[in-house]
């Protein structure tokens, strides 16, 4: 298992993520963001979210599954996505943030593919406002 | 090498697309801002048609310009302030709402999201429709009816526009109160301008992203062309138990002649429901979405 801890400035992280759409990031730490390279094992171009399932080599030769949360269909092919931009088997490294529960998986940033083609797979998010008075 | 040049035209295409959308629309109002004023009626030569009721034709498929994540709320006129988890600050509730939606806020940033229940890909209702990740709508005019059809879960609002009265069904001290996920809504022209007033709403819905309203939320949404190819949205929420005082917002739509939906149905590959105390969960594990036993190709 290869991965990666690079922890962000905030400032990188303020203006992107999935647009808003079935639910919170809460669960997500947008503080952090993290690589793993291992082999697609599905991906799903699906509602309310895009899932991408990755086998992930560990240290003792196991395979884990990942699993990387996205955006909608709708809100990918804005970034280039169609649901056959991944293929079962296909070598990728990706980058996510991570689940706070400290699942193997997490909230998809980007994924680079076998060619070296990199997808982007986050939109412009809320933007932290200070509270009213 | 001619695949990863595509890939990476086909994902700047997109990226640049996406910029030219963010920069053709309104600017994000910061907390504060104004609420823009609402739009003056146009006159009757500024619509290529009109029905024979005098009514302007506002049939088609309208695109918002407002960028997605970063439509606000406003009260007395100010936008509201809105944290990276979509969650408001400064929503006027009475005490026992304003408690409501503060341990909702204490969950979600806790990372359990709770009191949503569009985790359950239940509709996200009038309300908060609008608000939604594309608020892409189609609407259907005929005289003395509207059908209003939101891209997300093909929600639909259908409405007379007759002059009949709103239904006793949506009104929570009759005895045939049926609340329902869309409410009840009816529906008049002020000149240009259909105003439409909806009531009688499943409680359990949201003001958008945990946002608690009770079961006398009232929305009044005002829809004005501004020509043929333009169409603004205000909207006005109270709430007599839940709200100190009216929530406003404006949106800007675009007609677009090609547009069409496309699938955007939640309960596809929904991984987020909610666990046995009602907060919302995230399964990482794969599953198999409702393919069952067909083969992939």
């Amino acid at each position: 298992m290869r991965v990666t801890l690079m922890v962000l400035a905030s400032l990188l992280l303020g203006g992107i993520g999935p647009a808003v759409a079935h639910h919170s990031y809460a669960m997500f730490d947008r503080t952090r963001e993290l690589t793993v390279t291992g082999d697609v094992k599905a991906w799903q171009f699906t509602n309310p979210h895009s899932w991408l399932q990755v086998l992930v080599k560990g240290a003792d030769g196991a395979e884990v599954n990942y699993g990387f949360e996205s955006a909608n269909p709708l809100e990918l092919s804005r970034l280039g996505w169609t649901r056959s931009s991944l293929q079962p088997g296909d070598h990728v490294t990706v980058s996510y943030q991570p689940l706070r529960n400290g699942a193997l998986g997490g909230e998809l940033v980007s994924v680079v593919k076998p060619d070296g083609a990199k997808l982007l797979a986050q939109l412009p998010r809320f933007k932290d406002t200070p509270p009213a008075n | 090498m001619i695949n990863r040049r595509r890939a990476h035209v086909a994902g700047l295409s997109g990226i640049i697309g996406y910029g030219v959308l963010l920069i053709a629309a309104e600017p994000v109002a910061g907390v504060g801002a104004q609420l823009p004023p609402a739009a003056a009626p146009y006159g009757r030569e500024h619509h290529s048609i009109y029905y024979a009721d005098s009514t302007p034709n506002i049939s088609g498929f309208w695109l918002p310009e407002n960028p997605p994540g970063q439509i606000v709320w406003y009260v007395d006129g100010k936008a509201l302030g809105r944290d990276s988890q979509g969650m408001w600050s400064g929503i006027p509730y009475t005490p026992i709402w304003l408690h409501i939606y503060q341990q909702r806020q204490l969950a979600t940033r806790a990372g359990k999201p709770y009191g949503d229940p569009h985790f359950n890909c239940w509709p996200r209702g009038p309300v908060s429709e609008y608000l939604s990740g594309d608020g892409t709508m189609a609407i259907t005019q005929t005289p003395g009816r509207v059908q209003q059809v939101f891209q997300e879960d093909t929600q639909v609002l259908d409405y007379y526009t007759d002059g009949r009265p709103m239904p006793r069904e949506a009104d929570p001290v009759d005895p045939n109160y049926t609340p329902r996920m869309n409410g009840y809504s009816i529906g008049h022209w002020e000149g240009s301008t259909l105003v439409t007033e909806t009531r009688g709403i499943r409680k359990e819905l949201t003001l958008g992203f945990t946002a608690p309203h009770s079961d006398v939320t009232d929305v009044v949404t005002r829809l004005t062309p501004l020509g043929a190819e333009e169409l603004t949205v205000d909207i006005i929420v109270t709430d007599k138990k839940a709200l100190a005082k009216p929530l406003q917002m404006h949106l800007r739509y675009r007609r677009d002649p090609k547009g069409a939906f496309v699938d955007e149905f939640c309960a596809e590959n929904n991984r987020n429901y909610t666990d046995k105390d009602g907060y919302m969960t995230t399964e990482v594990e794969d599953r198999r979405p409702t393919t069952f036993d067909l083969p992939d190709n």
